[in-house]
Parts: C-alpha cells; sequence; structure tokens
C-alpha cells in the first residue's frame, strides 16, 4: 500500500466513525438540520478523498449517499429511521471495503452489493425529491461524466502512486517525462558508442512501443566489501539491448590504484519498463540513474564513415518518393540503392534508417526524422513541403520578445488559457462585497504571474500600469481591455477558446466588438464544455437525479428484503490499529527527559577520566568519593530513566472509549432487531488503559453487551408483566483504582437461575452432585464461566448468559485481568472485570536452575523458602513437604522443563522452594538458587520454534545484557 | 523557494496536494480549515492558495472571502472541489477564487497551474 492509501484508510476510519455518530445523533433527535450538515460534510470528504483512488464501488455507494444527504439537507423533515438503516448500510460497506485495501491492497470486488446499496439510496432518494422527474434531461448524462470521472480516478491514482512510491528518480515513467528526461542525458553519455545495429533494434523496440532507456549504474565505491556484484548487476538487466563499462576518471599509476575500490560505471540500454528497472536495482536506488532516450536520438550517423553523396537523380527520385508518400517505391529505391555499392558511407546509414522506419511504420513521425538525416547530407531541406515550418519548432517565444507585436493566443497552453480566460471572467462580476476590490487585485496578480511565466515582462509592464489605473478608478475596465488585446486575436484563430471561454454568464458586461466576449452558451456556464463532459444545466440536473434514480428503483425493491442478517457484524468486528495517535504533552515530556538524559550522560566520561587518574594515584580515599560519585550519578539516571519508561507507558495509553464508541450502534442495531428498548449509558470513557489490553478487552466487552441484549434484558411486554420498567437499562463503566482498571457491566435483567445452572453443570459433568449441594448461589452463578459449561445447547435451557463466558474468561485471563459475575434472578447481572493498566513492564523473580537463569512472574510467586530434605514426603508418588500447617506438593523445576540433573542442595542441606500460585492451587517450585527480583520488559517469542515453546511466556534482556527466559507456571504444571 | 498553502480538512487530500507540490519543489504548508488558514496567511503570506469549499468552521468562500476582504493577501487562490457544478464555481470566483479544479486534480496539471500563478517560468 502507497502512503497515500495507507493515510486514505486511517482518516477514512475516523471519518466513518464520526459518520456513525452523527447518524446516532441524528435518531436521538437534537438539531436535525445541524446534524444532517455534519452528516453531509463528512460524507462529502470521504468521497472526495476516495476519488483520488480507483475504487469504482465505494465511490459509486458515497456518491448516492451524498446526493440522498443533499437532498436531505434541504428537507430535514423528511429524515426517518429507515433512511438511517439505509446509509448504515453503506457505511458498513465502505468500512468492509477499507478493512479489505488493508488486508489485500485492494477494495474487495463486491460490485453486486455496491449496486444494490446505490439502488437502494436512488430509491430513498426519489421516494423524498417531490414531484416526478421532469422530461428532456438525457439520463446518460450522469453515466458519461461517472465514466470519465473513473477514467480521470484511475489516472490520477497512477500519478499519485509514482510521486509517492519512493526517492525521486531521474527516470521518466511517461512519454511527456520522458521528452524532458531526454535533454538531460548527460554529456558523457555513450549512445555514440552504440553500435549501428544495436540502435536498430532499439528503434524497432521503441516502434512497437518500449520505452527505450538508457541506464547508468554507478555504484559505490566501496561496493565490493558489501558483496555487490555489480557488472553481473548490470549484466543481469532486464530487457537489455547493449551495455558497456567505463572507468569513471583516468585511472592512477599502478602502484597508487586501489584495486578494492570500484573505479567503474557501467552503462546499459534497455527496453524494460520503469517499474521492472526499480525492481532489478532495487537494492541500490541510489546507485542508479534511467534517462528516457527517444528513438530519434538513436537515429545517428557515424560522422567517421567516409561521405560520398548520393548522385543527384537517385535523390531526386528518392525525395519524389517520400514526398509523395509512396512507400512501397521508398522502399524499393532504398533497398535498390544499399545494393547496388558495398562500400559503406554516411550516406548509406541514412537510408538504412529510412528503410527500418518504413518497413516498420512507414505512418510514424520518425519516418520525417529518418529523411532528416539524408536531407542534411545533402544540404536540402527535409520537410514534405518546403515552405512550412516544421511542426517541432514552435517553442519560438523569444520571437516576441520585447516587441509590442500581440501574442499569438494560439501559442498559449491549455492552461494558460484557462488561466487568462478565468481572470477575464473574474474582472467582468459586478458586486458590491467588501472583497470585490480584493478580487481584482488577485485576478492582476493572477495576471501578471501568468505574464512572467512565460516570460512576457512587457506585458506584464503594461499590466500593472492597468491594474493601477483599475484599482484607482475602481473599475476593472482597464484590465478587462488590456486582456481582450491580447486575446483578440483567439476569436479568430481559436474556435475553441470561444467554446470553452467561461465568459457565458449573463453577468459579463463586455463590448461588443469581441465575439469571444459574447459566448451564446447561456444555460452552459461550466468550462467542462472544452472536455467531454455533458452536464445538464442547474435546475434541470436534480431531474437528471431522479430520472436515473427512478431507472434503478425497479432493482432496488427487492433489497430491503434480502437484507443480510449480519446487520451489525461489522460493528463487532476488531480493529487493530497499528499506530497510535499520541498527545503532543506526552512527547514533549519525553523530549525533555531525553534533554536531561543527554546531560547526565555527559558526566560519565568526566568520572571515567577521574577514575584513570585514581588508577596512577591510587588513593584508597579516592576510589571510595568516586564510588559515591557513580552511584550518585546512577542515581540521577536511574531516575530519568524510570520517569522516561513512565512516560513511553503513557504514550502507549489508550482510552476505553476506543472500545465503547461501538457500543452505542450495536446495542442500537441489537435491540432493534430483537424489538426490546434498552437505555444504554457509558461512563469514564477517558479511563485509559495500555493499548493491548484495551484491544484485547473489545471482543470479550461484545460478548458481554450481546448476552445482555439476547437473554438478559427481556421484551417490553415481559417487563411490564414483571412490574419493571418497559425500557431495560445497561449500563457500562470504568473507573481506575490504584494501578487497575476496574470495568462493570451490568443490566437490570431476569439474571441467571443458579438451580439451572447446577442442573447444567452436573449434566455436563463439570462438578459432581455432592459439589453442587455444597455450593453458595453466587459460586453456581459463576459456573457459566467454566470450562466446558457453555455450549449452544445449555444456552438456548438456560435462557441466561452462557455464549462463550469462558472464552471471554480466557482473554480476561491472559491480561492478567479477574472476572467476577454476581446476579439475582429477576432483577439483573453484574459483570465486575478487573485488568492492570499496564502490561508492558513486568516484575519477575529471577531463579537459578541447572546454572540457568530463569523469571517467573512476581504476581504468581507467594514465598521462597528453604526446605530441609528430612522435610519432604513421599505422598502417592509425589513429593510434598508441610508449610504452615499445609500440604504443598512440591515439583522439581528441572524435571518439569526435562532438564536431567537433580535440584541441588546447599551447604544446609536444604532445597530452594519457590511457592507459586497456580490458579486456585498452590505449588512449590524446587530450584537451585533464588537471586532476587527485577523490573523486565518482556518480549514474546516468536518464530516456528520458540513461539510454540508453551512453558515460556516470553524472554527479556536482564542488566548485563544476558537473556531471561520468563516461565509461565499455568503451563508448566 | 515559493510557498504554497493547502487549507482542506480531509488529510489525505492534503498529503496528495503536497507530494506533487514538493515534487515540483515548491514549500507547502497546510491547514485543516479556513480559521486556520487566515492565521497562517496573517503571519506569513503565501505565494499561491489551495482552498477546499466544504469545510468545518469556515470554509473555503469564507476563507476567500476574508482574505480578500481584509487586505490578508491577494495572491492567486486555486479552488478545489469534487463538484464540476455551475453554481459552486461561480460562488468561487465571487469569493475571490482565481481558478476552480475539479478534485482530483491531476498532478501535471496542478503543477501547471501552480507555475502560472506563481509566474514561474513554464518549462
Amino acid at each position: 500500500m502507497t502512503p497515500l492509501m495507507q493515510q486514505f484508510v486511517s482518516e477514512s476510519r475516523e471519518q466513518l466513525q464520526g459518520i456513525s455518530e452523527a447518524l446516532l445523533g441524528l435518531e436521538k433527535g437534537g438539531d436535525i438540520a445541524e446534524g444532517l450538515n455534519e452528516l453531509f460534510r463528512l460524507v462529502h470528504t470521504l468521497k472526495g478523498s476516495s476519488g483520488l483512488f480507483d475504487f469504482p464501488d465505494m465511490i459509486r455507494v458515497l456518491h448516492a449517499g451524498e446526493d440522498l444527504l443533499t437532498e436531505l439537507r434541504d428537507h430535514p423533515d423528511l429524515f426517518s429511521h429507515d433512511l438511517n438503516d439505509q446509509l448504515f448500510d453503506c457505511m458498513d460497506f465502505v468500512s468492509q471495503q477499507l478493512d479489505d485495501l488493508e488486508t489485500n491492497g485492494e477494495p474487495g470486488d463486491d460490485k453486486e452489493r455496491a449496486d444494490q446499496l446505490e439502488a437502494a439510496l436512488r430509491a430513498m432518494l426519489e421516494q423524498i425529491t417531490a414531484g416526478p422527474a421532469e422530461a428532456g434531461s438525457e439520463p446518460t448524462s450522469e453515466q458519461i461524466e461517472e465514466v470519465n470521472e473513473a477514467d480521470r480516478d484511475a489516472e490520477a491514482l497512477a500519478d499519485a502512486n509514482r510521486m509517492l512510491d519512493g526517492p525521486d528518480q531521474p527516470e521518466a515513467t511517461d512519454t511527456e517525462a520522458a521528452e524532458t528526461a531526454v535533454t538531460s542525458l548527460p554529456d558523457d553519455s555513450p549512445l555514440a558508442d552504440i553500435p549501428e545495429l544495436v540502435r536498430h533494434e532499439a528503434v524497432s523496440e521503441a516502434i512497437a512501443g518500449s520505452d527505450v532507456k538508457l541506464v547508468h549504474y554507478l555504484p559505490e565505491e566501496t561496493c565490493f566489501f558489501t558483496g555487490e556484484d555489480p557488472l553481473f548487476q548490470v549484466m543481469q538487466c532486464p530487457g537489455a539491448l547493449w551495455g558497456t563499462v567505463k572507468t569513471r576518471q583516468p585511472l592512477a599509476s599502478v602502484d597508487e590504484l586501489d584495486p578494492f575500490q570500484c573505479q567503474l560505471q557501467f552503462w546499459a540500454l534497455t527496453s524494460a519498463s520503469a517499474e521492472e528497472l526499480d525492481d532489478h536495482f532495487r537494492y541500490n536506488p541510489e546507485a542508479l540513474s534511467v534517462y528516457s532516450v527517444a528513438p530519434e536520438q538513436l537515429m545517428a550517423i557515424d560522422q567517421r564513415l567516409p561521405h560520398q553523396p548520393l548522385p543527384d537523380d537517385v535523390l531526386e527520385q528518392l525525395h519524389h518518393a517520400y514526398a509523395s508518400r509512396d512507400h512501397d517505391a521508398l522502399m524499393t529505391l532504398v533497398t535498390h540503392q544499399l545494393e547496388a555499392s558495398d562500400e559503406d558511407c554516411q550516406a548509406h546509414v541514412a537510408l538504412r534508417w529510412i528503410r527500418l522506419v518504413a518497413s516498420a511504420s512507414p505512418d510514424s513521425p520518425l519516418l520525417e526524422n529518418s529523411w532528416q538525416l539524408l536531407a542534411e547530407l545533402h544540404g536540402f531541406s527535409g520537410h514534405h513541403d518546403t515552405e512550412g515550418v516544421s511542426s517541432t519548432h514552435h517553442s519560438s517565444t523569444n520571437n516576441t520578445l520585447g516587441t509590442t507585436a500581440p501574442l499569438n493566443p494560439a501559442d498559449f497552453s491549455p492552461e494558460l488559457n484557462e488561466v487568462l480566460q478565468t481572470q477575464q471572467h473574474i474582472l467582468g462580476l459586478k458586486d458590491d462585497s467588501p472583497w470585490a476590490s480584493g478580487r481584482v487585485q488577485a485576478a492582476g496578480n493572477s495576471l501578471l504571474n501568468s505574464m512572467g511565466s512565460i516570460g512576457q515582462h512587457d506585458q506584464q509592464a503594461a499590466l500593472r500600469e492597468h491594474l493601477d489605473t483599475a484599482l484607482e478608478q475602481g473599475d476593472s475596465a482597464p484590465m478587462t481591455d488590456w486582456l481582450e488585446n491580447l486575446l483578440e486575436p483567439a476569436s479568430t484563430t481559436e474556435t475553441r477558446a470561444a467554446t470553452s471561454a467561461d465568459a457565458g454568464s449573463p453577468e459579463v458586461d463586455n463590448t461588443a466588438d469581441a465575439p469571444l466576449t459574447k459566448a451564446p452558451s447561456t444555460e452552459a456556464p461550466s468550462t467542462e464544455a472544452q472536455s467531454t463532459k455533458t452536464r445538464a444545466t442547474d435546475p434541470a440536473q436534480p431531474a437528471a437525479q431522479t430520472a436515473s434514480a427512478q431507472a434503478t428503483s425497479e432493482s432496488a425493491n427487492p433489497a430491503p428484503a434480502a437484507k443480510p442478517a449480519t446487520e451489525s457484524a461489522r460493528a463487532e468486528s476488531q480493529p487493530t490499529s497499528r499506530s497510535l495517535k499520541v498527545d503532543q504533552e506526552k512527547i514533549d515530556r519525553l523530549m525533555s527527559l531525553i534533554g536531561e538524559m543527554v546531560v547526565a550522560k555527559n558526566s560519565l566520561p568526566f568520572l571515567a577520566q577521574k577514575a584513570e587518574k585514581l588508577g596512577i594515584e591510587d588513593q584508597a580515599y579516592g576510589s571510595r568519593d568516586l564510588s559515591r560519585e557513580l552511584k550518585e550519578q546512577y542515581g540521577v539516571i536511574n531516575r530519568i530513566s524510570e520517569e522516561m519508561q513512565d512516560a513511553i507507558m503513557q504514550i502507549r495509553m489508550m482510552p476505553f472509549s476506543f472500545i465503547s464508541m461501538r457500543f452505542p450502534r450495536l446495542v442500537r442495531d441489537i435491540s432493534r432487531r430483537l424489538g426490546k428498548d434498552i437505555q444504554l449509558s457509558i461512563e469514564g470513557e477517558d479511563t485509559e488503559a495500555d493499548k493491548n489490553i484495551i484491544e484485547s478487552l473489545a471482543e470479550p466487552l461484545i460478548h458481554i453487551v450481546r448476552n445482555s441484549l439476547d437473554h438478559g434484558i427481556e421484551t417490553p411486554k415481559v417487563r411490564t408483566a414483571a412490574g419493571k420498567p418497559a425500557s431495560g437499562k445497561l449500563s457500562i463503566r470504568a473507573t481506575q483504582e490504584a494501578d487497575r482498571v476496574l470495568i462493570e457491566i451490568a443490566d437490570d435483567g431476569k439474571g441467571i437461575n443458579p438451580d439451572v445452572v447446577k442442573r447444567k453443570a452436573i449434566e455436563k459433568g463439570v462438578i459432581d452432585e455432592a459439589t453442587a449441594e455444597r455450593m453458595t448461589d453466587r459460586e453456581a452463578v459463576n459456573l457459566v464461566m467454566a470450562a466446558g459449561f457453555s455450549t449452544a445447547d445449555a444456552v438456548s435451557d438456560l435462557s441466561g448468559r452462557g455464549v462463550g463466558m469462558d472464552a471471554v474468561r480466557r482473554a480476561v485471563d491472559k491480561v492478567n485481568g479477574t472476572l467476577a459475575l454476581d446476579s439475582e434472578p429477576g432483577k439483573g447481572t453484574r459483570i465486575r472485570i478487573q485488568l492492570p493498566m499496564s502490561i508492558a513492564v513486568t516484575r519477575v523473580m529471577m531463579i537459578e536452575t541447572d546454572g540457568q537463569l530463569m523469571g517467573i512472574p512476581m504476581d504468581q510467586v507467594l514465598e521462597t523458602v528453604r526446605v530441609d530434605k528430612a522435610n519432604i514426603h513421599e505422598l502417592k508418588q509425589v513429593k510434598t513437604t508441610i508449610l504452615r500447617n499445609r500440604i504443598i506438593p512440591l515439583k522439581s523445576l528441572n524435571e518439569l522443563l526435562n532438564l536431567d540433573s537433580l535440584p541441588m542442595l546447599n551447604e544446609e542441606g536444604e532445597y530452594a522452594v519457590l511457592v507459586i500460585r497456580v490458579g486456585a492451587e498452590t505449588v512449590g517450585l524446587m530450584v537451585d538458587n533464588f537471586r532476587g527480583s527485577a523490573d523486565i520488559i518482556q518480549k514474546p517469542l516468536t518464530g516456528s520454534v520458540l513461539g510454540g515453546v508453551s512453558a515460556y511466556s516470553g524472554a527479556a534482556l536482564v542488566g548485563d545484557g544476558s537473556v531471561l527466559m520468563v516461565l509461565n507456571p499455568r503451563e508448566l504444571i | 523557494m515559493k510557498r504554497v498553502l493547502i487549507i482542506d480538512d480531509a488529510s489525505t487530500i492534503r498529503m496528495y496536494n503536497r507530494s506533487i507540490l514538493e515534487a515540483g519543489g515548491y514549500q507547502v504548508e497546510e491547514a485543516v480549515n479556513g480559521m486556520e488558514g487566515l492565521e497562517k496567511a496573517l503571519e506569513t503570506p503565501f505565494d499561491l492558495y489551495i482552498v477546499d469549499i466544504n469545510m468545518p468552521k469556515l470554509d473555503g468562500y469564507g476563507f476567500l472571502q476574508q482574505l480578500r476582504a481584509e487586505s490578508i493577501d491577494q495572491a492567486p487562490a486555486m479552488m478545489v472541489s469534487t463538484e464540476a457544478a455551475g453554481r459552486d464555481k461561480e460562488i468561487a470566483y465571487l469569493s475571490g477564487a482565481n481558478l476552480y479544479l475539479v478534485k482530483p486534480t491531476k498532478p501535471d496539471e496542478l503543477i501547471a497551474y501552480a507555475r502560472l500563478l506563481m509566474g514561474e517560468p513554464t518549462q
């Protein structure tokens, strides 16, 4: 994906979110007109940005949505829920396209869905536009425009990609740029060295449509040390026709020459495309220069050959055949002449070029170029008509420089014409606005600059006088006069200008002698007249749209019936953004910390110097002094790095709203589908937690909310019968408690029946009857989270929680959180999730076993004890010991890790035992030794080998630079 | 180096136009709405303004009217819009735009117009 596309995806996501909020806002009531305005603006902007790319389906749907909103803006009273549903569907579609774009690099091909949506929107538009379509508008005009738009989009995309794809490279990828690149062929280019035969081949390639390029490869002088083989690289160049090797400068004498430096430069002539070249040289793009070579540059004559003019009669015959465009005769004559003598000369070279072009493509302008070669050798004009001017010699702006003769507007570029005529139109505008004079001056500046741009400094000076007069008089007439003078010849020579002139609007008040400014087409004020676009006039335009809407409305009718069941599926999918939006303040804080760090670091060389001196003087007191200073400095750096760590963790913090913003839409969709009335309240949206935690929480929370809506909250009828208010309440609250984040989801639905849960749990074999007897209601309710409890079948019977609650619990466990569930039958259910705010830094207990250092997360360590060998007993083949009157099973870490050695005893004959908590169990791990605790930044194990090892949760670097493996006791035991 | 101010609320469009103009050798600054545009223009005037129409806070018309009425800068301005419709274009010209282009602008076209309006020699 290009950077532009990435930008587009991320910006569009934000806009979709804004649109979604605006749509929800509209449903809640409030200022409808204001909401619609905002909505229109967002959709309009989104459409505008997508226009940069070739995404026809997305643009079509957005276009239809925008049209609908344009109409709605004028009739806010017509807004309805059905309309909202439709717009939601469209945004889901766009969102889907963005997802596809991100994963596959292109939007999904879902033409059918786009058709459906577009048709549905158009049908709605038709419904709300008052009155039937008026006759007379061409229904195809819209389509024509769309086709043009698509073409333009594709072009723009290609251009944009070229712009953004990489560093500026001198190669040209389109013909226009190729012409500019031609002039910049370096002086030392070896074009003249290329054998005639190769050049013939290259010109044939060019005639066949390839771009011939000269590749210059200048590797770094040290390239041999990086394993590069430049010669091989160039020889392998795709599409190579010819190549040569040259020295960069005259070689030094043998004694001075450094054979390990690359003294060479490489040239190759190739017909490969720019993309192929980029790909081939992708590892050394900076060493590569690519020059486009126009075929006529290759059609040269080797001046070292003898010059023997052709006989006059032969020349006359050739000229006759050439001038009358009789290519067959020309071929015959040329071939005959070449066969007549086998002594090579310059004229023969020219004839061979004529033969090549005449046989390959006699209609190409290259024939003239090749003829020119022969003509120049014999000193006559090479053009078809001797009195005419070559079409290639138009750049004669210096002819008119310094004269007062009017410029010839026929020489003007289309852009210049557009600028001049637009200013003429602007100068003709009449109103009393406070900015009218500024407008004249801006138009004057635009004209002045345009004249400067084409080197017309005399005209510029004249214009400046006219502009001054105009501003003095407060009337733009002097300037319009000047412009008319400039453009006058246009009315006779340039008919195109008359039709494309923007001067059609009636306000233009001009003299009658300029036919140009009296263009009769008052109904077509658009300059698009010069392109093929046919746009209806303004008043007729809505009619055209309704007409096309009508045309598609028939196919639209079945669409609502076939509404996809996955209406809210989009709202649930997890957004994983790889980019972080960071508050500037947080970055500033980091910046100032780095500043402090730089200062603190500077004291170290000073201390090192001191240490060196001490070595010489060897004073006991001095070394204590130094040690104190070192410790002081350590303290400073330690403080800074701690603060930095904190600052970086702050950057990773994300607000809870990142997930919660999806709930209003989710609740709305589900409750509408289930026919339930639900009031959602969300609190603490700005509560922050680490990005990973927030992201991993999205899925479980949606599960819980869905459960509440599906099974918890009753239908209004049932609720009223039970004496509860008809509309159910769902509240989601996020709060921060010390370094934990607390999320509470509560509903006032029918709750969970503990007896049903117990029965189900016994059936599933999760617990036995005896256990069930002993269980409190609260414990029973929590059984829904037990693994193996929830299945689809359990849910329908239970009509309570159950769907994937064990999956929810696992997700919470994974980020070291806890989950508690309370439920009261008839009153409602409350789920509380506690999470750490950050998982970036883990505190671990370091232990040693079999000579290796390992870590165990501190929050799982209960205590460290030394157990005498005598106090270890074997109970049912399990080693145990008694600790404070509790039996603790002991496991040897070596054994768990499949290490052969036995746990080591210390001098007193004791084992080192680390008591850890694994779930509800307490286990003693026998290790060799304890090594204190440390804060580490844990990195997950990746790759095919380590990634599959579940005994470790990750690895980290410790102070001395060695790697510490962090154990995962849950998996280990 | 000539300076161009791009005023558009769509970051993708800003990035697109910026890449084209920077490749053309111009110094580019951005503003996300008309108000910010006016603030930047007040600070240091630019050689060319490229202005979107629909923007929050202050739209493109409002920006140009203020720019021209308060004589903040009378440098040439291009208005860019997704609509080719005549009405937008007329309002643009009335408000003080000097050219009206339809998005997405083609790179070579944008550069050609920029050069003309800033008085840079045509190539």
